[in-house]
Order: structure tokens, then C-alpha cells, then sequence
């Protein structure tokens, strides 16, 4: 089990190194260079603006500079500072990395719970107007462009029906209380997570209804095993193989998610930190989200593949 | 995005010289319509239309689409109005005879935008497919057929393209690209984030079917390998590739929505679905069809793309066609 592990961990890391060197290589091929926002600025007179250039060692060839800002990343985690504001970009990350993490998990824990019930309920009922039901639901779900979807639920429960506040993590001028922050959660969190349901759930179902029609769950059932045992304890545990790869594969699209909606939500989260970088055009902020988010889907992925390793004998075994 | 069929990071695939074939696993529309679309027999030809007609739901989304891309084609020859034209004397009017869809903050025709918003979305949709299906198709197609060394390097590429967070480095492109986005652009990095699907699909045909004794016949008469590949084999990915490629479309379009959602698009006065969502932001509480209608178009394409992809499927697998 720990050499499966140490090798899928080998296989992740020259994943992440790959993307933030295509970055940072991208980077340099803006026009005026990443420092252009720096003598765009008619305050910052021309020795200035080669001060600052050097300072950030922006002279010297791109490979080299990747090597030293990966090695500043490595050894001091310091992804150096924004051109924008001078704040050092770990500093605004860690600020902002926290807000995200928790829409994002609220995400997936719905998306989780519903999909995956959502899909077992409708492959014990196939064709049946449940499953029909849940099918439907479901066509919607994975058809509907999420940033439509914030706009369409803000016009309907914050200015329609006055249910739940549209904006921000919390009411401001009002003293911090859970409720109030769940309240504020809800809606981004359902909007960004309905993608997830949709899918997930229908992958489930697929899943499930393949592994129920196979031989041994026959067995188990002509063996007296009980209903519920055969679909919980047999046919879920090997359906849900395939939907973890999915769902694995799903995490960038759940960053992506995120993005769009903290822009919408004014969720003080990295993504909107992004998109704050992309309007001022702070290439180094931008690096270090890219690689952040990177970092973090090749962990998470790890992670679901070792869950497979658990879940799934012959992958562990497998050489 | 979500879509993908799973084969990432699935370990037993990563066994080096012995990889299993990947068999993609059912589309996620599937059993959407309870019953299947009939199955033409061999000798017995059926037509696409006759086959269509028999499901209601993927006959219905092909009219849509139809009337979509009918609209968004010929959009400058059936418009009223002037689509970029500013009326300040027609702002903020609700959906009436005059205006099907209301007029927006600067009084311009919102059922002539989308008319035009649809050319964007849907030249883009289209064009980056088109590149994602030759980058896939060759991808795939070499991997699968060579297989070794050459197999190893294509594959591992899509598992990285597959694992990385593309819309971040989409937009990061966009902004360095800004303010000067073209049609063009947003082809080229959509199409080149888009094609991994393809690329695994016509592998997995590829590698079962060149154990076919046709191929061998055809290696005994001398053909060269890019002729087998190109005449003899990739035929066969028609089916799964088209259900692939349908369901892309529906990506790319939301891909590129999203982008002109965020200002990263096409820019305006040029109206694309995602940068009228992005101007009705400010409009919601007053005005909420400048925001309705944009985002309406996006879903009904996409519904239509999900729809028909998985009636493509159906209609062309025959293990898959009546009830199970």
C-alpha cells in the first residue's frame, strides 16, 4: 500500500512543476513584459520602473528566473509580492484560501450527499417516474451555465422572495453569527454544487444499474443475503469505483465553479482574488493561485487514488 | 468539464506495457428517454430523420437547435433593428411586441443581440470543436496505433491536461490577450483544452481494432501505416467520436460564455451571451429579463447538445439500444 502511494505521489508533482512553468513562461510573453502594470504607471519614472525590474529579477532568462522563483516557492513558500498592491502573494492567498475552502467543501458535501443518493434512489427505481424524475432534474443540472444560474437564484431568493442575502459571508454592521453565515453560504454553495448533483448523480445511477445486473449480486440475493445488504455492502461499494474517478476528475471544474461563482456571490474567496489579479493584470498573484489551485487538485487527486487503492484490492495489488 | 468519462489517474491503467483498453463508461445522459430510439438493422437502412422522429425528446432538440443556428446565422438579415444602435429613448422596456425580448440599459433590441450573440457563441462552439477533433483524432489515433514509447508520452499528456485547472489558465491567457480578444483566439485555447476526450476515445477504438485481420490483410498488401490509420481504422471512431464531439460543443459554448461572463470574451459592443449576463448583473431587480433571456439561450443550446449527444450515442451503439 505505501509503495502505491509513494509512486502515485511521484507521478503528481512534475504535473504541477509542468503547469506553473507553461505560467510562467506565458507570463514573460506579455506584451512590455509581466512588469508592463509597473511602467504603465506615469508615478514610476524609467529608472524606477529597471529598479523594480531588476529587484524582481526580471533581466535574466525565463528558465533561470523559473528556477529561482520555484526555489523561493520551495524552500521559503514565498511566491513573491504583487505588482499591485506590494503585499507579499502567500499573504493574500492564506487571507483569502480559507473563504474558498469552505464554499468549495460546502460544495462538495452537498454535491456528495444528493448525487450520490440521488443516483442510488434512481437506479433502484429504474423507469419508474422517480428515477424519470430525477433524470430530468438531473438534464437540467448539467445543462445549466452556473454563472445564469447564481444570476437566476439571486433574482429569485434575494430579490423576488427576500429569502436569503446575495452577497458577501456575512451582514454587515451586525454582530457574527453562524446562522448568518450559513444563511450567506446557502445560496453560493447550492449554485455552485447543482453541476455536481446533476452529475454525479446520473453517474451513480449508471454505475449502480450496470453492477446490479451482474452475476454476483444475483448470488448474493439466491444466497439469502438481504436487500439492503446486497445493494449497500455489494453493489454500491464496487458502483462507486468509477463515480470516485469522476469525481476526481471533477475537482478543476469545481475550482473553475468557484471562480465564477465568488465573482457573482462576492464571496471573499481566491477566486475572486483571481479575478481581481486578471482586471489589474497582477501576474505574480496570478502565478501563485495558479499553483496553489494546481498543488491542490494533484493532493486531492492523490487522495481519491488512494481511497481507490483501499476500496478496490486488485488496483492496490495490481505490480 | 464534467463530462469526462473516467479513466484519470486510474491506476490499473498506469501499468505501464500491459494497459488495460479503456472502455468508457456510459455517457451520463444515458436512459434520459425510456425508450431507446430503434436500432437500424443491417439491410434494413433507416434515415437519420426516421430514427429521430421516433424520440420525441432528441426530435425536439433537434428543432431547437436547428432554429438556434438558423437564427444566429441569418441574425443580420432578419433584424429590425440595428443590433449595437443606442436608443435612449427605448431603455429598460419589458418583453412586448414591439421588443420580444425588452430593450436594455442603452435601448438596444435584446431578441436582435442574442439573434447575434448566438454568431459568437456559436462560431466559437463549432470552430473549437473543429480543432479539438483533428488534435484528438491524431492524438488518439497515433497512440493507438503505434502504441509503446509513443502511446506513454500522448496519453500521459491528456492525463495532464485532464488534472489541471484549464479555465484558470484560459483566463489567464484572456488576460494577457485583453483588451484585443479575437473569435480566433478563443477557438485556439478552447479547441486545444478540449480535445483530450476525443483523444482517449479514438484510442481505445484504435487499439482494439487494429487486432482485426482486415488490418493484417491490409499490412500484407503493402499499405503504408498512415494509410491504414487514416483509411482503414479511424473510420470506425465515427460513432463514439461524434457523441464526444457533441457533447464538447455544449462545453465549449459554456466555456466561452463564461469567459465573456467574467469580460474575457469577445468584447463588446459585440454582443455574445456571456457579456449581455455579465451588463444585466446590474439590472436584476428592475429589469430581470436583460438577464433571462441571454442566459436562456446558453441553456437551451446546451440542453439541446446534452440531448442529441446521448441520442447519437443510443441511436449508434447497438448494445446499448432497448431496455436493459
Amino acid at each position: 500500500m505505501l509503495r502505491y502511494f509513494v509512486k502515485r505521489l511521484a507521478a503528481v508533482f512534475p504535473l504541477v512543476l509542468l503547469v506553473s512553468l507553461i505560467c510562467f513562461a506565458l507570463m514573460q510573453a506579455t506584451p512590455g513584459g509581466p512588469s508592463s502594470v509597473l511602467s504603465d504607471n506615469p508615478m514610476v519614472t524609467p529608472s524606477d520602473a529597471a529598479q523594480m525590474r531588476s529587484d524582481f529579477g526580471y533581466e535574466k532568462p525565463v528558465l533561470v528566473q523559473f528556477g529561482l522563483w520555484l526555489k523561493r516557492v520551495v524552500l521559503h513558500g514565498d511566491f513573491g509580492r504583487s505588482h499591485v498592491t506590494g503585499e507579499p502573494v502567500l499573504d493574500m492567498i492564506k487571507q483569502r484560501l480559507p473563504a474558498s475552502l469552505e464554499l468549495m467543501g460546502a460544495a462538495f458535501l452537498l454535491a456528495f450527499l444528493f448525487g450520490i443518493s440521488g443516483g442510488i434512489m434512481a437506479a433502484l427505481r429504474r423507469y419508474t417516474r422517480l428515477d424519470s424524475t430525477i433524470m430530468l432534474v438531473t438534464l437540467v443540472g448539467i445543462s445549466i451555465p452556473v454563472f445564469w444560474l447564481g444570476l437566476m437564484s439571486m433574482m429569485a431568493f434575494t430579490v423576488k422572495w427576500r429569502l436569503l442575502p446575495s452577497t458577501g459571508m456575512f451582514s454587515l454592521g451586525m454582530p457574527f453569527s453562524v446562522a448568518d453565515h450559513l444563511r450567506h453560504l446557502l445560496m453560493p454553495a447550492l449554485v455552485l454544487s447543482l453541476l455536481f448533483i446533476a452529475s454525479w448523480s446520473r453517474y451513480m445511477r449508471a454505475s449502480l444499474s450496470d453492477v446490479l445486473a451482474m452475476n454476483y449480486v444475483n448470488v448474493a440475493r439466491a444466497k439469502g443475503v438481504s436487500g439492503s445488504d446486497v445493494v449497500f455492502r455489494h453493489a454500491v461499494r464496487n458502483a462507486a469505483i468509477p463515480v470516485l474517478t469522476v469525481i476526481a476528475l471533477n475537482l478543476p471544474a469545481l475550482f473553475t465553479g468557484s471562480i465564477i461563482t465568488e465573482t457573482i456571490f462576492a464571496w471573499p474567496g481566491m477566486g475572486r482574488l483571481f479575478y481581481d489579479g486578471l482586471l489589474r493584470q497582477d501576474y505574480t498573484r496570478l502565478m501563485g493561485i495558479i499553483f496553489i489551485a494546481s498543488f491542490l487538485i494533484a493532493i486531492l487527486n492523490l487522495i481519491a487514488d488512494t481511497i481507490y487503492g483501499v476500496l478496490d484490492p486488485r488496483i492496490r495489488l495490481a505490480r | 468539464m464534467a463530462y469526462s468519462t473516467p479513466v484519470l489517474d486510474s491506476p490499473a491503467k498506469r501499468s505501464g506495457a500491459a494497459r488495460v483498453v479503456e472502455v468508457p463508461m456510459s455517457h451520463p445522459l444515458r436512459d434520459t428517454f425510456r425508450s431507446a430510439p430503434t436500432q437500424a438493422t443491417r439491410g434494413d437502412r433507416v434515415g437519420f430523420a426516421a430514427v429521430l422522429r421516433k424520440s420525441p425528446l432528441a426530435y425536439g432538440a433537434f428543432v431547437v437547435m436547428s432554429l438556434i443556428v438558423f437564427g444566429a446565422v441569418f441574425a443580420p438579415l432578419m433584424s429590425p433593428y440595428n443590433k449595437d444602435k443606442i436608443d435612449l429613448t427605448s431603455q429598460y422596456l419589458a418583453p412586448s411586441l414591439d421588443h420580444p425580448f425588452g430593450t436594455d440599459d442603452l435601448g438596444r433590441d435584446i431578441f436582435v443581440r442574442v439573434m447575434h450573440g448566438g454568431r459568437i457563441s456559436l462560431a466559437v462552439g463549432f470552430l473549437a470543436m473543429a480543432l479539438a477533433l483533428l488534435i484528438g483524432v491524431s492524438a488518439g489515433g497515433v497512440a493507438g496505433y503505434y502504441g509503446g514509447w509513443i502511446d506513454t508520452v500522448i496519453m500521459r499528456a491528456v492525463d495532464l491536461m485532464l488534472a489541471v485547472p484549464v479555465f484558470f489558465v484560459i483566463l489567464f491567457l484572456t488576460s494577457i490577450l485583453s483588451p484585443k480578444i479575437s473569435v480566433t483566439a478563443l477557438c485556439l485555447m478552447i479547441g486545444c483544452t478540449q480535445w483530450m476526450e476525443v483523444a482517449r476515445l479514438v484510442r481505445a477504438v484504435v487499439i482494439t481494432t487494429k487486432e482485426h485481420e482486415f488490418v493484417d490483410a491490409a499490412r500484407t498488401i503493402g499499405l503504408a501505416d498512415r494509410r491504414i490509420l487514416v483509411r482503414h481504422l479511424l473510420p470506425h471512431t465515427t460513432a463514439p467520436v461524434l457523441v464526444a464531439i457533441t457533447l464538447g460543443l455544449a462545453q465549449a459554448i459554456i466555456i466561452e460564455s463564461g469567459l465573456s461572463f467574467l469580460g474575457f470574451g469577445v468584447q463588446p459592443p459585440t454582443p455574445s451571451w456571456g457579456g449581455m449576463l455579465q451588463d444585466a448583473q446590474s439590472y436584476l431587480s428592475d429589469c430581470p429579463w436583460i438577464a433571462v433571456f441571454p442566459g436562456l439561450m446558453i441553456f437551451l443550446t446546451v440542453v439541446c447538445c446534452n440531448v442529441l449527444s446521448d441520442f447519437l450515442g443510443e441511436a449508434t451503439n447497438p448494445a446499448r439500444s432497448g431496455h436493459r
